[in-house]
């Protein structure tokens, strides 16, 4: 027992046993209050916190549909519900996966002062961390319209090679039913932009409901040079991509539910039991019939989305 | 006094009593009837008082039960944590934003006020000791789920109020069990916070286990500051700061890839494995020159560990698997003859620590 003074004084273990003493009734005294407004506190900053995202006019406003912002994975035993925000991450273009290039990365804060030939390259740049930055996606703009052209030049390609017998007509008619069945049910959201400070990216895009700013994870990924077996020489390759926009499962409160519960119902009809809780639906394709719902997602001026409006299709 | 130092003084008595039992059987001290009869008034009335206030054990079979009841409650803690965990998300779809926030809001204030009324009412602390976890729990809940329903950017800083939380449940009502829950959050913050200092996304930070290492190093410093009150929290403290040294160190010294050392990964191993034996023998010898019983087994511990690793390591994959075990049990023999003989030299050097 370590109480009291070491010297066995009994005046210093007198004073020793008045401290604890105090101290003991301090606690005893301020811990129940301290607690109950700890708790107070933080509920108080975090509701807070939405008061101001939401105050004032939003920084975004989109009227997006099912294709975009389709259920999110439903788990056994919950009741609750959110629509996923779902984009594609590439630009569109040739250039879609070396848009993030060493100069951009640079100056989002990642240190890419190794060049990628440089035998350091490897090491370096597999110890480089992910960050925090802000993602710019944009809706049924010029990034979807290119991403159609993309598709639409393959399949000529393709055609190409059917009538020269170098693919089957039966790998064409399916390619042209993906396209098809993209036209109505995937989501035209694309990332188009990425920087570090959210007030330049609005700047840039100005458009309130086809641009969307919001926090994202950008990571590196560098890969080292090699040889194919025909001989060609494949230099490094440094580039990024947006792993992560940072909320993208968006919770819908209860007011706004009816629609989407009657959709899941009918849903769960067709598909059996699993209905919205199965796997497929979170992991599997997009739904391909055309959307059912359009939803109005806001964004505050914290860059937090919240649900505005959900509206039954026709 | 608390109740760890009602139980140590109980202890002590009980120790007492059997120690004068075998020096009046052996003739070395003998007491006149007159002074039994006081000493062993004194010492029942004493027994009683401590039993009346604090609830301490004073016989084996208490002690056994104790130790059950103590599992038995740290169990039934954790279960409870679930049943409101999944409650919550059983009908949470059924109830309207404000109704959801009340009942957050209200579920860890209940949560605290039915610990306080079971600490009031029950000196054992058992009760107390779930309902303070129970009431972690629904603060964690509260504050997860207002990030959920109102689509919050994720943020380390929620990791501050629990912890702070945490530490005010336990300050206040004594479980050892919600100064560890306080423990994880603080780690949490700290190694997270840690992280951000890179640059890197906060939830990346269990990506370099160094991020740990300053957590471990406050742990650690935070028995500085005298527990007198609470004399059972500091080894707490220490255990849990020791292991955010070992931990990371342990991972590191067998994946050097996750470091932040510009090194190649075998240079970093090479360099944490012998910092795992360095540390781990530093801890083993400043527990012993202390008194710190739980850092000396947390050395020794991670020192066997390290070692073992090391072993499978350098010789599982082309060693006979019989020499191989044969090596590993002739190692921990070494490792006890050694320890007995720091004991040993111990005991010899400070021989008040005998009692201690």
């Amino acid at each position: 027992m370590k109480g009291g003074t070491q010297d066995g004084s009994g005046r210093g273990d007198l004073m020793a046993r008045a401290d604890v003493i105090a101290r003991g009734d301090f606690m005893a005294r301020a811990g129940l209050p301290l607690a109950l407004g700890l708790i107070l506190v933080t509920n108080a900053v975090a509701l807070g916190g939405v008061a101001m995202n939401r105050r004032g006019t939003p920084d975004a406003a989109l009227t997006l549909t099912e294709r975009e912002l389709p259920p999110g994975y439903v788990g056994e035993e919950d009741t609750g519900l959110s629509l996923r925000l779902d984009w594609d991450g590439r630009a569109g273009g040739e250039d879609s996966d070396d848009w993030l290039d060493r100069d951009r990365l640079q100056s989002l804060g990642f240190d890419c002062s190794v060049p990628p030939d440089d035998p350091r390259a490897e090491l370096h740049y597999g110890k480089v961390l992910p960050l925090q930055r802000y993602a710019v996606l944009e809706f049924e703009g010029e990034s979807w319209r290119r991403w159609l052209a993309d598709q639409e030049k393959e399949i000529e390609t393709l055609r190409a090679r059917v009538a020269r017998h170098r693919e089957t007509e039966q790998t064409l008619k399916e390619r042209e039913a993906r396209l098809a069945a993209d036209r109505v049910g995937r989501s035209r959201l694309f990332l188009v932009d990425v920087g570090g400070d959210p007030a330049d990216l609005r700047r840039l895009h100005p458009d309130r409901a086809r641009f969307i700013v919001a926090p994202a994870v950008v990571r590196i990924d560098f890969s080292a040079g090699w040889k194919s077996p025909d001989g060609t020489d494949h230099p490094p390759r440094l580039n990024g991509q947006v792993s992560e926009i940072l909320v993208q499962e968006i919770h819908v409160p209860l007011s706004l539910r009816p629609i989407l519960d009657q959709l899941r119902r009918a849903d769960e009809k067709a598909a059996g039991p699993a209905g919205w809780s199965s796997l497929e639906r979170r992991y599997g394709p997009v739904a391909i019939h055309p959307p059912r719902y359009e939803v109005i997602l806001s964004y505050g001026r914290r860059l937090e989305p919240w649900i505005a409006e959900i509206r039954r299709l026709s | 006094m608390s109740n760890p130092e009602a139980q140590k003084r109980a202890d002590r008595i009980r120790s007492f009593r059997d120690e004068l039992r075998q020096l009046e059987a052996e003739e070395i001290l003998l007491l006149t009837d007159a002074q039994r009869e006081r000493l062993s008034r004194y010492h029942d009335q004493t027994l009683r008082d401590l039993a009346g206030r604090f609830d301490v054990d004073t016989t084996d079979a208490q002690k056994q039960m104790s130790w059950g009841m103590r599992i038995a409650s740290f169990l039934g803690a954790l279960a409870l944590c679930a049943a409101v965990f999944l409650f919550f998300r059983r009908f949470w779809g059924l109830l309207s934003t404000p109704t959801q926030v009340a009942v957050l809001l209200a579920a860890p204030i209940l949560g605290l006020l039915g610990t306080h009324l079971a600490a009031r009412r029950d000196r054992t602390l058992y009760f107390a000791s779930i309902l303070g976890l129970v009431a972690f729990g629904c603060f964690v809940l509260d504050l997860m789920m207002l990030g959920d329903i109102f689509n919050i950017t994720p943020s380390p800083k929620a990791f501050l109020p629990w912890a702070a939380f945490g530490f005010l449940l336990a300050y206040t009502y004594g479980p050892r069990i919600l100064l560890a829950a306080g423990i994880l959050a603080l780690s949490g913050w700290l190694s997270a916070t840690t992280g951000t200092w890179s640059g890197c996304y906060w939830l990346s930070f269990g990506e370099r286990p160094e991020n740990f290492l300053v957590a471990g190093a406050v742990l650690l410093a935070i028995p500085l500051v005298p527990h007198r009150d609470r004399p059972d929290f500091p080894p707490i403290y220490r255990i849990f700061g020791l292991l955010g040294f070992f931990l990371p160190i342990l991972v590191l010294a067998n994946w050097g890839d996750t470091s932040y050392l510009m090194l190649a990964h075998k240079a970093v191993e090479s360099f944490y494995q012998i910092a795992g034996f360095v540390v781990a023998g530093l801890a083993i010898a400043f527990g012993i020159r202390r008194g710190f019983r739980e850092v000396t087994n947390l050395g020794c511990t991670f020192f066997v560990i390290d070692l073992y690793t090391k072993f499978f390591d350098w010789w599982w994959d082309w060693m006979p698997k019989y020499l191989f075990f044969l090596i590993l049990g002739g190692v921990a023999v070494g490792l006890l003859l050694l320890l007995k003989r720091l004991r040993a030299l111990s005991l010899g050097a400070r021989p008040e620590r005998r009692f201690a």
